[in-house]
């Protein structure tokens, strides 16, 4: 069992470091090894997909989240679907205090979505922003032109119905 | 040829009709900044002159459809003649519209006094009352130059030479030319022009451009462009930030980065509000 | 009628012929007296979302364009009475009215040299986006002028109410940066008689400084005939500003009063009237108390009192004389409450667990437990170390005290911690406007605008926030009027303010 924290360059999550040794519950849990296992990202990064898989899976309810290594970005994404059945979904972990430029983005969506199933609807990912507080916020970037949704739909449903719309869905 | 007067980085177009052809059949809509004549104190609806934003005026010119000149400066010193010719030229409007105006007023009494024939003979009265009807004609009230209709004209209302601007390099009344900012935005705007979107500035929003799916005057808005470079730093809490701008106004946020082949990367983002 | 195309020759062969805008015919001319002054309301429906390529879409979107163009093709037509007519001088960037103005003289011009002046963004809306798209929604728009920035003191005493009409006489020009100095009010005559004994800068003679009498100020020393006024050496006036209110040289005194108020025009050549400055350190009040009686005071002047008011000189020695002074004798409880110290704070018999004691050994009882309570809660090492406790038990300890002892930053205004250092210029921003609301107009007087709304600075969205020290510096310059900020876009203007606000302490817990 490899040890979190550590001599793992400057990628060292304070609190994981803090931890070390001890008996801790993330360190232990199959998922974060097998995330630490792809080999493909630093510690931190792999903290920081682990709260987001926990996140999805747990306080979202996704039926499937399955951790996937890109080594070429020495990223881990993650690929699940909201509900059993539904389109395959990949999100990208990330800190909030990553560089980031149009560029990356775009790389990032192109290595990620070399995956995707189907090739002819345009690259989309959604990336999961993390906040030092553990607070997630996700945000979905799609190649292309997507229009917002129109206004009227949202408005011509008053605030009950829409709220019991949302209900049923989940 | 359409002319658009260049001063100061600002580009204005002064008529009407060319207002009209660019939108019309350029999709260039520019901004109206003048009072508007019928209107003066308002702000809902402005006038002439149209401002264009400075990837309005270069893609016109590029294309060929304007030519961008800069603004003819008035000639300094003293303005004797101009101002002699224009005093004629008031005099002699004065004297036609005294004209006018004797005629609508003559105009105006014979209706009457048909009006008062016509009215008499239906009720079939006694002999006609003499001569009301034809009393004022004689002593005519003078038309007087207060009453005089003057314009104030928008444009200037006489032709005048103008030196041709050079918009491939930066001068006083262009800077824009070499500035990478906006070189940056050109080929964007260019870009989305030629896919058929229509644009104005996007401020107020937190961008560089407005995208339109069509004429603003009857359509939303659907996207709101932010131009970057491709390597340019973007950290994540101010695309967060931008992120529910976009979310907050129902518009789809835009990256744009121009790339070295000479396209144009486009990314969209929205909140993704997983539940 | 066609006007003669007098049309110059080509200066240069690149050169391009702009063509002329539109010329209204007589015949237009004169039928536009006829013609729709509505604005028509954009009654076209609501936007769509989508383009759906639809007849009936195009159709909306031609109506509308087509009234677009109507209106803008639309040229000014006015009765050459209702017009002015004036100059444009471009080397000192004003426009010169020759003909009297109309009714927006009472909101914007500025009189100068016997003529009627506009700046020019007055004089033509279209040359500043800020100014016109204010104009156009009714507000007044006056540049700012930061001699009128009046300090929450001057405007409590109600000074412009007072003498504001009395002042047209012209004014030092201010500075664009003021200065503190320059906050201070201009010095006004002072009609009441010195009193020394107010007078920081008074010299060594204080302590023998005798003769109040202001008579001494004058030629003609005289003597008070109170004994407790000793005569003494006269005394040279303070301040040469100073010129002792004489009821028969009202007129001398009023221009000459006021070391500041100067005759001096400022760059332009133009007078702008400003409100008159009181020098609060110029002006004396006779100090009428035991240790130094002044008993002779002079008539003020007529200008200073309210029409139906009438003074008069008066010597008050007789009065004083008939004044008890002796000193007040207090009783010891007067004495005590005075030294802030209450011996009594409570009535004993108030205290209902002292009533429920039916005898002194109960009563005795109480004190001691009452005893005992305060000093289990002083424990002697919790309070006699070096390091105490914050708070002391008997201490009124509600949460707010708490946090307030405990805090570390306080919280602070944006007006606060304003010195010298800070009012030197940094950064370009600069207050361009003062605005008054558009309700106000029919009382707007040009010469006393009063407060304004709002002042307003002009920046660009490409432009940087102004930073803290750029902001307390802007807020300072406005006073306690509220400071927007408008950012033009190409022609497209937003209006910004920074709000003072404090954040909630949590007294939840």
């Amino acid at each position: 069992m490899e040890a979190s924290g550590g001599a793992d360059g400057g990628g060292v999550h304070p609190l994981l470091g803090a931890l070390d040794g001890q008996n801790n519950w993330m360190t232990g849990h199959p998922q974060f090894l097998e995330m630490l296992e792809l080999d493909v990202a630093e510690t931190s990064q792999v903290y920081t997909a682990f709260l987001v898989y926990l996140d999805l899976l747990e306080a979202r309810n996704w039926h499937e989240v399955k951790s996937v290594g890109l080594p070429e970005l020495q990223l881990i994404c993650l690929h699940g679907h909201e509900k059993e059945g539904e389109r395959l979904q990949i999100v990208v972990p990330t800190s909030v205090h990553a560089a980031f430029s149009h560029e990356r983005i775009r790389e990032i969506m192109t290595h990620a979505c070399k995956l995707q199933v189907e090739q002819d609807s345009p690259m989309s990912i959604t990336l999961a922003i993390v906040e030092s507080d553990s607070t997630i916020v996700y945000y979905k970037l799609t190649d292309g032109f997507v229009m917002p949704d129109p206004p009227d739909a949202a408005e011509e449903i008053d605030g009950k119905q829409w709220r019991k719309k949302k209900k049923l869905k989940r | 040829m359409l002319v658009v007067e260049v001063k100061a980085g600002q580009a204005l177009v002064w008529s009407a009709e060319a207002a009209r052809t660019l939108r019309e059949r350029l999709g260039v809509g520019g901004r109206p900044v003048g009072s508007l004549a019928r209107g003066p104190r308002q702000n809902a609806r402005l006038g002439l002159p149209l401002l264009l934003l400075p990837e309005e005026a270069r893609l016109l010119a590029e294309i060929g459809a304007a030519t961008l000149v800069t603004a003819p400066r008035r000639e300094s010193g003293p303005q004797a003649q101009a101002a002699a010719a224009y005093r004629r030229e008031q005099e002699a409007g004065f004297r036609e519209q005294r004209a006018l105006a004797a005629e609508a007023r003559q105009k105006r009494l014979k209706d009457l006094a048909e009006h008062i024939a016509r009215g008499r003979a239906k009720k079939q009265r006694g002999p006609p009352e003499s001569g009301q009807g034809e009393e004022g004609a004689g002593l005519q009230p003078p038309f007087p130059e207060t009453a005089m209709l003057v314009q104030l004209p928008t444009a200037r209302p006489r032709p005048a030479w103008a030196r041709p601007l050079d918009w491939h390099h930066p001068s006083p009344d262009w800077p824009h030319a070499g500035n990478p900012a906006h070189e940056l935005r050109y080929r964007v705007y260019k870009d989305l022009w030629e896919r058929g979107y229509f644009l104005t500035s996007g401020g107020k929003f937190g961008g560089d451009f407005l995208v339109y799916p069509g004429d603003p005057l009857r359509y939303h808005a659907h996207f709101v462009a932010q131009c970057c470079a491709p390597g340019d730093p973007l950290p994540l809490p101010d695309l967060v930030c931008a992120g529910r701008l976009g979310t907050n106004v129902r518009k789809t946020l835009l990256l744009c980065s121009p790339q070295p082949d000479g396209s144009v990367a486009y990314t969209s983002l929205h909140w993704a509000g997983l539940p | 009628m066609e006007p003669a195309l007098e049309q110059p020759q080509q200066p240069e062969p690149q050169a391009v012929l702009v063509p002329a805008g539109r010329v209204l015919s007589s015949e237009e001319l004169f039928a536009a007296r006829s013609r729709d002054q509505k604005l028509p309301l954009r009654s076209h429906g609501q936007k769509v979302f989508l383009p759906d390529g639809s007849e009936a879409q195009e159709e909306q979107l031609q109506l509308c364009r087509q009234e677009l163009w109507t209106l803008l093709a639309e040229e000014r037509v006015e009765r050459r009475g209702s017009l002015v007519t004036a100059e444009w001088s471009p080397q000192h960037g004003v426009v010169t009215l020759k003909t009297f103005a109309g009714k927006f003289w009472q909101t914007m011009g500025f009189s100068e040299g016997g003529q009627q002046r506009l700046y020019p963004e007055e004089a033509v809306y279209l040359l500043e986006c800020v100014f016109s798209h204010l104009k156009r929604l009714g507000y007044v728009v006056r540049r700012f002028q930061p001699g009128l920035v009046q300090s929450p003191y001057e405007r409590q005493l109600n000074l412009e109410s007072s003498s504001s009409e009395k002042w047209h006489g012209k004014r030092k020009r201010r500075n664009s940066s003021p200065r503190p100095a320059d906050k201070k009010p201009k010095a006004l005559e002072n009609p009441l008689p010195e009193a020394d004994g107010t007078h920081e800068d008074q010299t060594t003679s204080v302590q023998s400084a005798p003769d109040q009498n202001s008579r001494s100020l004058e030629e003609k020393p005289q003597e008070a005939s109170h004994k407790n006024n000793p005569e003494g050496s006269n005394q040279p006036p303070e301040s040469p500003s100073q010129v002792p209110g004489q009821a028969e040289h009202p007129g001398r005194t009023l221009k000459e009063g006021g070391g500041s108020c100067s005759t001096a025009m400022d760059d332009n050549g133009n007078d702008r009237a400003c409100k008159p400055r009181w020098d609060f350190e110029k002006i004396a009040f006779p100090n009428m108390a035991c240790d130094r009686p002044h008993t002779l005071l002079l008539t003020p002047a007529p200008e200073l009192l309210p029409g139906n008011v009438t003074a008069r000189e008066i010597d008050a020695a007789p009065w004083c004389q008939k004044l008890n002074q002796r000193k007040e004798k207090l009783s010891r409880r007067e004495k005590e409450q005075q030294r802030g110290t209450t011996p009594f704070r409570n009535d004993v018999n108030a205290d209902p667990e002292v009533r429920r004691c039916t005898s002194w050994r109960a009563y005795k009882e109480l004190l001691q437990r009452r005893w005992q309570r305060k000093t289990w809660n002083c424990p002697p090492n919790l309070w006699d170390q070096p390091v105490t406790p914050l708070l002391n038990p008997g201490q009124p300890a509600s949460p707010a005290t708490v946090l307030q002892q405990i805090s570390l930053l306080q919280t602070t205004h944006l007006t606060e911690g304003i010195d010298g250092r800070l009012l030197e210029k940094s950064g370009d921003m600069e207050i361009s406007f003062d605005i008054y609301q558009a309700d106000s107009v029919s009382s707007f007087r040009k010469n006393d605008p009063g407060r304004p709304y709002a002042r307003m600075c002009i920046s660009g969205f490409d432009e940087p926030v102004p930073d803290l020290r750029t902001l307390k510096r802007l807020s300072f310059q406005s006073g306690d009027v509220p400071l927007i900020f408008a950012l033009v876009d190409h022609g497209d203007i937003a209006f910004y303010s920074f709000r003072d606000f404090t954040l909630p302490v949590d007294l939840a817990h």
